[in-house]
C-alpha cells in the first residue's frame, strides 16, 4: 500500500517542488477518510448479535420497509453510540497527542504528561469510592454521571494546577510542566491509593475496570456530554497548526516569526484538557493512541502540523474503532477492555519508536 | 527463593488437605473471610476470636473485633500483632507472600476451601469444626445446613421452565460486569433454581458485550444490595438499551441479594431460598 | 529610521549583565556588536529582540517595541538565532517556508514556494530543498536558517518602512567562502535600505563590513563608532585583556590585527 501511495503521489504531482510533502498529506487524508467510513460501517454491522438486519434497520429508519425493534435498538442504541464514541475518543486522543508533542517539542509527549489522565483518574476513583457518602438527593440528581463528571473535573483541576505551577511571569516553562506532571501523577496516584484502601470489594472491581478504559458502556447521553467538547477541540486544533510548526524552531524563533507563543500555549493546553478530560471521563484511560498515531503519520507525511492534526484525528478514530472491534470479538460474549488492546499493540510499538529514533529522544 | 515459596505453598496445601488438623487449645484465633467468621459464630466458638478481616461483618457483633485488613491484601505483621495461635482463612485470601510469611512464623494457618456449592458449605463447616476441635458441634451444624439445602432442593424442580438469570456485579456508567461460571453468584443462582445465562460463556466476573446480553435473553436481572437507592439502581439497569430489550427488561424483573450471599457459608441456604422466592414470585402464598 | 536603545539594563538575579546601554543603529547600515566572551554582546542582542526581560526602552523605527504584538514585530524584523535544533524531521523547504508563517515577506502577499527557493539559492543551497534538515552539516543548517530569516523580510523596505535583520554569530559554523557570502547578503540587505545588527566574533570580518562597531566590555559599551575609531590597540587590549596590535590591511585603511602574546612568538607581523 505504501508503494502504491508513493506511485500515485508522484504520478499526479509532477510539478511539485522537492521537499514539499503537502500533497502526501492530502492523499493520506483522502485514504484515511475512506478508511474511516468503511471501518465505521463495518463497526456498525459487526457485533455479538450478528451481522444481519443492519441494512433493514437503517432503511426502516428513513421510512423504507420495516425492521424488528431488536435490530433497531442494536443498531441505534448500542452500536451507533459506541461507534461514535470510539471514533470521537480515538480522534481526541490522537489529536491531543500531536498537539502536545508539538508544544513540548518532544515526539514522546502524551496526554498523560500534563496531568489530565492522572487527575481524571483521581476524580473517578474518588467518585466510585466516596460517591456513596454524598447526600441522596445529589446522588439522584447526577446519577451515573457522577463518575464521568468527577473525572472531568479532576482532569481540569490538575491541568490548571500544573499550568499555574509551571507559569511564571506570564511564561510557561515546558520542562517544569513535564516534571511537575510526573510529580502530580505520583501524588494523585498516592492519594488515589489511599482512597482505594478504604474501598470495598465491589468498588475495587469498578476501579480496576475503570482504569483499563473501555467504550463498552457507550450510551447516547455519554455521546451527547463528551461529544460536543471533543468536537469543539477537534475544530479548534487545526488553527494551532501554523503555530506548532513555528514552535519546532524553539519558542524564541516562533515568537520572532510572529506567533503569540504564550497565548497559543494557553489555547493548546485548554484544547487538550477539554478533549482528553471529556474522553477519559467517559471511557477511562486509553493509552498509546496519542503517541503511536502522530508518529506513524510523521513517518509518512512529515511533521507539518497542518496536515498532521487533521490526519491524526482520522487515523486515531480508525485505530480506536479497530481496537474496539478486537475488544468485542476476541473473548465474546465477554469483552476485553479496549485500554488493554491499545496497550498490547501500542506498548511494543512505542518501544520500537524508541529504539529506532534514539537520536530524537536523547535530548 | 522460588523453591522456598513452593515449599511454603506446599505446606499450606498439606494443611488443608488433611482434615485432621485440629487445634482445640487455640484461644487467640484470627478469622479471615466472612463465611469463615460466620461459621465460627454459628458454632458458638466466637469467644476464641481475637481478630477478623474487613469482609467479616456478620453477625453484627463481629465488627467489634480488631480488623486485620482486606482479605486479599493481608499483612503478615498486622495479623501477627494480635498474637494469634491459629489463623483460619478462606483459600482465596492473599497475597500468597503474606500467607507464606504467616506459615513460616509457626502460627498454624488452616485454609478453608472456597467453592460455590451446597457440598462445599458442609465441607467447610467440617474443616472449621475440626480445626477448632469441636467436631461434634460441627457435625450438628453441618447436618442442619444439609437439611436446609435438602428442603430447598425439594421446593425446586417443579417449574416448567427454569428462569434465566443475569447477575450484574457492577454497572460502571453502563458497562456491565456479569457473573460467569465459578462465581458465588453462579452458585447461588443454581441453588435458587435459576440458570446463569453466562455460566457456559466464561469464568469469574467479566465485562460483557451489550449485544451479548440481548442474545442471552435473561428473564431476571440480579444485583447486589448497595448503599445507594434501590430504585435508582433499578432504573439505571433497566434504562440500558440492551437490557430494555430482554424479557427481564420488558417485565422490569429486577432482584437484589445481600453481598454476603456471594460468599458461601451457613446462611447460604437462606439466601438461596430468598432468591428463589424472588425469582418465582407466583409460587408464594 | 533607526534602532535605538535607552538605559537598557538586564539583570540575572542580583547581578546586572547589561548596564545602561545607549545605542543607535541606522537603517541602511550594518552595525556589529563585538566583545570578549561574557561581555554581554549576545545578551544585548537578546534584549533588543525581547528574548530576555530588560529595563529601559528599545525602539524600532521610533516605535517602542513593547507596544508591538508578535505579529507586528515579525513584519518589522527577523532574528537569526545562534543555533537551532529542530524538534521534528522537516525538509529544508519546509524549514525555509516557516519564514512565511505570518506577516508580509514582500509587497503584495506571496506565499508560494518562489521566495523560499530564491532564498535557498541566495545562501548557496539551491537544490537542497528536498533534503532533510537534520541530515545537513552545521554550516548548511545555519545557512538554511538564514534563508528562512531572509524569506520573512524578503523586501528590506516595505511601504517605505525599513526592516531589520538581527544576526547572532551568523558565520560561526561557516568556512571562509560562506562567511563572505553571508556578509555579502547582509551588505546587500543594508544597501537596499534595511537595517542589520549582527553579533560577530571575528574582529577582522567586523572591520571589513561594519558601518558601526559596538565594543562591549563587562556589560557596558566601551566604544562605538566607525571601525577605525573603535578597534584600537588600547580599547581592544582593555576589552580582551591581552596585548593586541592593530595593523592596516593591504590596499585598505581598515584596521587589521593579529594577536600578540608575551608567551608566544608572533609569526608574521606586517610592520
Amino acid at each position: 500500500m505504501g508503494a502504491m501511495l508513493q506511485a500515485q503521489m508522484q504520478g499526479r504531482h509532477k510539478r511539485d517542488v522537492a521537499g514539499d510533502r503537502r500533497h502526501r498529506a492530502r492523499v493520506v487524508t483522502i485514504c484515511l477518510s475512506l478508511g474511516l467510513m468503511s471501518v465505521f460501517l463495518l463497526s456498525l454491522g459487526w457485533g455479538a448479535a450478528g451481522q444481519t438486519h443492519v441494512i433493514e434497520a437503517l432503511l426502516a429508519s428513513i421510512g423504507i420497509g420495516q425492521a424488528e425493534l431488536r435490530d433497531t435498538v442494536i443498531l441505534f442504541d448500542i452500536r451507533m453510540p459506541r461507534t461514535l464514541l470510539a471514533a470521537a475518543v480515538g480522534a481526541a486522543l490522537a489529536v491531543s497527542g500531536a498537539i502536545l508533542q508539538g508544544l513540548f517539542r518532544n515526539p514522546l509527549a502524551d496526554p498523560g504528561l500534563i496531568g489530565v489522565s492522572a487527575g481524571a483518574g483521581f476524580g473517578a476513583v474518588a467518585a466510585i469510592v466516596l460517591g456513596g457518602l454524598l447526600p441522596l438527593w445529589l446522588q439522584g440528581l447526577v446519577g451515573f454521571y457522577l463518575v464521568p463528571l468527577a473525572a472531568f473535573a479532576g482532569g481540569w483541576v490538575s491541568t490548571i494546577l500544573l499550568y499555574l505551577v509551571a507559569t511564571r511571569n506570564g511564561r510557561t516553562s515546558v520542562a517544569t510542566m513535564l516534571l511537575a506532571g510526573i510529580a502530580l501523577g505520583a501524588l494523585s496516584g498516592a492519594v488515589t491509593g489511599v482512597i482505594v484502601f478504604s474501598a470495598d470489594d465491589d468498588q475495587l472491581r469498578d476501579l480496576t475496570f475503570w482504569g483499563m478504559g473501555s467504550v463498552a458502556g457507550a450510551t447516547w447521553p455519554k455521546v451527547w456530554t463528551a461529544g460536543p467538547l471533543i468536537i469543539l477541540s477537534l475544530v479548534a486544533a487545526p488553527f494551532l497548526a501554523r503555530s506548532l510548526n513555528a514552535l519546532a524552531l524553539g519558542e524564541a524563533s516562533a515568537r520572532h516569526l510572529g506567533i503569540p507563543v504564550q497565548r497559543m500555549k494557553n489555547v493548546a493546553i485548554l484544547t487538550v484538557a477539554c478533549s482528553v478530560g471529556a474522553s477519559v471521563a467517559v471511557t477511562g484511560g486509553i493509552g498509546f493512541v496519542g503517541i503511536v498515531v502522530p508518529h506513524l503519520l510523521r513517518l509518512v507525511q512529515g511533521p507539518d502540523h497542518r496536515g498532521l492534526l487533521i490526519n491524526a484525528g482520522l487515523l486515531g478514530a480508525v485505530m480506536l474503532l479497530l481496537a474496539d472491534g478486537v475488544s468485542r470479538i476476541v473473548i465474546a460474549p465477554a469483552e476485553l477492555p479496549i485500554g488493554i488492546v491499545t496497550a498490547l499493540i501500542g506498548g511494543p510499538f512505542f518501544l520500537w519508536i524508541l529504539l529506532k529514533n534514539r537520536k530524537l529522544v536523547d535530548v | 527463593m522460588i523453591r522456598a515459596s513452593l515449599f511454603g505453598v506446599w505446606g499450606l496445601l498439606v494443611a488443608t488437605g488433611t482434615m485432621a488438623d485440629s487445634y482445640p487449645d487455640a484461644r487467640a484465633i484470627v478469622s479471615v473471610g466472612g463465611p469463615v467468621t460466620e461459621t465460627i459464630y454459628a458454632l458458638g466458638e466466637q469467644g476464641r476470636l481475637v481478630g477478623r478481616d474487613t469482609t467479616s461483618i456478620y453477625p453484627p457483633e463481629a465488627v467489634d473485633l480488631p480488623d486485620v485488613g482486606y482479605m486479599r491484601a493481608l499483612s503478615a505483621e498486622g495479623v501477627l500483632s494480635l498474637a494469634p495461635d491459629l489463623i483460619l482463612a478462606r483459600s482465596t485470601s492473599g497475597p500468597p507472600e503474606a500467607l507464606e510469611q504467616l506459615a513460616a512464623s509457626s502460627v498454624p494457618v488452616v485454609l478453608v476451601e472456597d467453592r460455590f456449592s451446597a457440598a462445599a458449605v458442609v465441607d467447610s463447616v467440617a474443616t472449621i469444626g475440626a480445626a477448632l476441635g469441636v467436631p461434634a458441634k460441627a457435625e450438628t451444624l453441618a447436618a442442619q445446613i444439609a437439611d436446609e439445602f435438602a428442603a430447598l432442593a425439594g421446593d425446586l424442580g417443579q417449574h416448567n421452565r427454569q428462569k434465566r438469570v443475569l447477575f450484574v456485579l457492577s454497572l460502571d456508567g453502563g458497562r456491565m460486569n456479569a457473573a460467569g461460571a465459578n462465581t458465588g453468584a453462579n452458585g447461588i443462582i443454581e441453588l435458587a433454581g435459576g440458570v446463569n445465562v453466562f455460566a457456559d460463556a466464561f469464568d469469574s466476573y467479566k465485562p460483557v458485550n451489550a449485544e451479548a446480553v440481548i442474545e442471552a435473553a435473561p428473564d431476571v436481572i440480579v444485583m447486589m444490595e448497595a448503599r445507594g437507592d434501590h430504585r435508582t439502581r433499578k432504573a439505571e439497569v433497566m434504562g440500558l438499551p440492551a437490557v430494555a430489550l430482554t424479557p427481564a427488561g420488558r417485565a422490569e424483573a429486577f432482584v437484589t441479594i445481600p453481598g454476603a450471599a456471594l460468599g458461601f457459608g451457613p446462611r447460604t441456604a437462606t439466601f438461596a431460598r430468598q432468591l428463589h422466592q424472588a425469582l418465582y414470585p407466583a409460587k408464594e402464598g | 529610521m533607526a534602532l535605538t536603545a535607552e538605559n537598557l539594563s538586564v539583570r540575572l538575579g542580583r547581578t546586572r549583565i547589561l548596564r545602561d546601554i545607549e545605542l543607535s543603529a541606522k537603517a541602511g547600515e550594518i552595525t556589529v556588536v563585538v566583545g570578549p566572551n561574557g561581555s554581554g554582546k549576545t545578551t544585548l542582542l537578546r534584549a533588543l529582540t525581547g528574548d530576555v526581560p530588560y529595563e529601559g526602552r528599545v525602539a524600532l523605527n521610533g516605535v517602542n517595541t513593547r507596544g508591538l504584538s508578535a505579529a507586528d514585530l515579525a513584519q518589522l524584523r527577523a532574528v537569526l538565532p545562534q543555533a537551532s535544533a529542530l524538534s521534528f524531521p522537516f525538509t529544508v523547504l519546509e524549514v525555509v517556508r516557516l519564514g512565511l508563517t505570518t506577516g508580509q515577506a514582500v509587497a503584495g502577499f506571496d506565499t508560494s514556494d518562489r521566495l523560499p527557493l530564491a532564498a535557498l539559492r541566495r545562501v548557496g543551497l539551491g537544490g537542497f530543498e528536498g533534503r532533510m534538515f537534520e541530515n545537513l552539516s552545521g554550516g548548511e543548517q545555519q545557512r538554511v536558517q538564514l534563508a528562512r530569516v531572509l524569506v520573512q523580510i524578503w523586501d528590506p523596505v516595505l511601504k517605505g518602512t525599513p526592516r531589520w535583520l538581527f544576526l547572532d554569530e551568523p558565520v560561526s559554523a561557516l568556512d571562509i567562502g560562506h562567511q563572505l557570502l553571508v556578509m555579502e547578503i547582509a551588505k546587500d540587505f543594508a544597501r537596499a535600505g534595511g537595517g542589520v545588527l549582527a553579533v560577530l566574533h571575528d574582529l577582522n570580518l567586523t572591520s571589513m563590513i561594519a558601518d558601526q562597531v559596538i565594543l562591549m566590555h563587562h556589560g557596558q559599551v566601551l566604544g562605538r563608532g566607525a571601525a577605525e575609531d573603535v578597534l584600537r590597540n588600547d580599547t581592544l587590549s582593555t576589552a580582551y585583556g591581552c596585548d593586541l596590535k592593530i595593523n592596516t590591511a593591504p590596499s585598505s585603511t581598515k584596521p587589521w590585527l593579529l594577536p600578540q602574546s608575551a608567551a608566544l612568538p608572533v609569526l608574521a607581523v606586517a610592520e
